[in-house]
């Protein structure tokens, strides 16, 4: 195996891991939207419902959430594939994150708004479309990239899952050819890096603009 | 409900016990260090020196930037590799754990350190205290207060993050039950003792962290108010 080659598995890798992060960063944010609706409007049953699935997914670690959906579902439920299961509990874990941070922008909107809304004759969904979200998404969008970090950080998380990420690939590649450390760490380590850093820079860019739209605060 | 497995999560209650004292071991251990070294860091972060400063912020963005799963594996299996000795796997989690949240609390105590206002270090120069005791008479006592929620909030974190301990073998609490879970299922292949199980951790985990993260948020309130 020559360095070329080892390059190669890692770009694939990083790939994955890029995939998983996407698609439970935007799951997340869907959820994390709905939850907070939820809550905003203090809709009866739902939002005891959207409580406790926050409470529960913020206070168990992600590790043994995913083995409880990989290895204890199967049994009575139904087998899912490693990639399929990864971006079910980073979103599931994501959207209770995100749920907390669009929500922390839903509550600074004044009372007062939601009852002019009515009074001019908007309708719920209009309401949340026009009036709540540009509102609240510009105060929450920091803590909304930070929780999208956090998830693409944890995809790593997954390698316990058996998820072909890159610290999964390093490990594998380790345990084959043990004189490949040093090139392994120092490639598993560029991956992450040439993930994360353009995302944070391209998210406080993001902030910025989104900041400087933002208007009454 | 005989498949459930729940007897056997019963019978071997004191060996998963032991289990979770190991993680909790290793939080408290690396907590501990972490508020320590942290507020030490955080104070030498305040510090007008660039070279210095430049140094400190690499480190924090490798630690925030890279999850410590990997850091685990790098301490755990490079160090090994390099060094040419044995790691031992509590040791090297500790480590880990307490660099983690060293730069975490470092971090804090330095944004809370800028954040006052420039007349306390002013005033305190006016009165004559020498540097250290404007540290530790005047900035640090606010600093404390106002940090306590975060601490709380990171030991939460620690806790759950500890779980990850298993990837470099450390007999904790996951890896005892993955034990159970093959012996059960060795005597009795129709047991539904994985789904049991990791339910039962997902609980136990619960247990532990959301006490915590209520203290949390009701000493933020307090902080607020």
């Amino acid at each position: 195996m020559n360095n070329f080659e080892l390059v190669g598995i890692f770009a694939k890798a990083s790939l994955v891991t890029i995939e998983v992060a996407l698609l439970s960063i935007a799951i997340a944010f869907i959820i994390g939207l709905i939850s907070a609706i939820f809550l905003f409007y203090k809709m009866p049953v739902l939002k005891t419902l959207v409580t406790v699935y926050i409470e529960f997914f913020r206070n168990t670690p992600p590790l043994i959430q995913a083995y409880f959906i990989f290895y204890g579902l199967p049994k009575i439920f139904m087998t899912l594939d490693s990639f399929t299961c990864s971006v079910i509990v980073l979103a599931l874990l994501g959207g209770a994150y995100m749920c907390e941070a669009v929500y922390s922008g839903v509550k600074a909107i004044s009372v007062n708004q939601k009852e002019l809304a009515m009074a001019i004759g908007l309708s719920r969904l209009d309401t949340i479309r026009y009036l709540i979200l540009p509102q609240s998404l510009a105060i929450s969008i920091a803590a909304i990239n930070n929780n999208a970090i956090f998830l693409t950080k944890e995809v790593s998380t997954m390698k316990l899952i058996l998820l072909p990420e890159i610290l999964y690939q390093a490990f594998s590649i380790i345990s084959l050819r043990p004189d490949l450390m040093i090139p392994v760490m120092v490639l598993m380590v560029i991956c992450y890096l040439v993930i994360l850093i353009p995302m944070s820079y391209v998210f406080s860019r993001m902030e910025r603009k989104i900041r400087y739209a933002e208007f009454g605060y | 409900m005989q498949n459930s497995g729940i007897e056997n999560i019963i019978k071997a209650f004191p060996q998963l016990l032991g289990g979770i004292s190991v993680t909790i071991k290793i939080s408290i251990i690396a907590l501990v260090l972490s508020v320590i070294l942290g507020f030490t860091l955080g104070v030498i972060m305040t510090f007008k020196n660039r070279l210095l400063q430049g140094v400190l912020r690499i480190l924090l963005e490798a630690f925030r930037l890279i999850h410590p799963i990997i850091w685990l594996f790098i301490f755990f299996f490079g160090a090994a590799y390099v060094l040419n000795i044995n790691t031992n796997d509590v040791v090297v989690s500790i480590l880990v754990f307490t660099l983690w949240g060293t730069f975490e609390t470092a971090d804090l105590v330095r944004s809370f350190i800028t954040s006052l206002p420039k007349s306390q270090y002013e005033s305190s120069m006016a009165l004559g205290l020498s540097r250290p005791q404007m540290y530790i008479f005047v900035l640090l006592p606010q600093v404390v207060a106002r940090t306590i929620p975060s601490i709380v909030n990171l030991a939460t974190r620690l806790i759950k993050t500890t779980t990850l301990v298993y990837l470099i073998g450390v007999s904790e609490v996951l890896k005892i039950s993955q034990n159970i879970i093959q012996l059960t299922y060795y005597r009795n292949p129709n047991s539904y003792i994985p789904f049991t199980m990791y339910l039962f951790l997902l609980i136990i985990y619960f247990i532990i962290c959301y006490p915590l993260s209520l203290l949390a948020r009701y000493l933020e309130k307090k902080a607020m108010a």
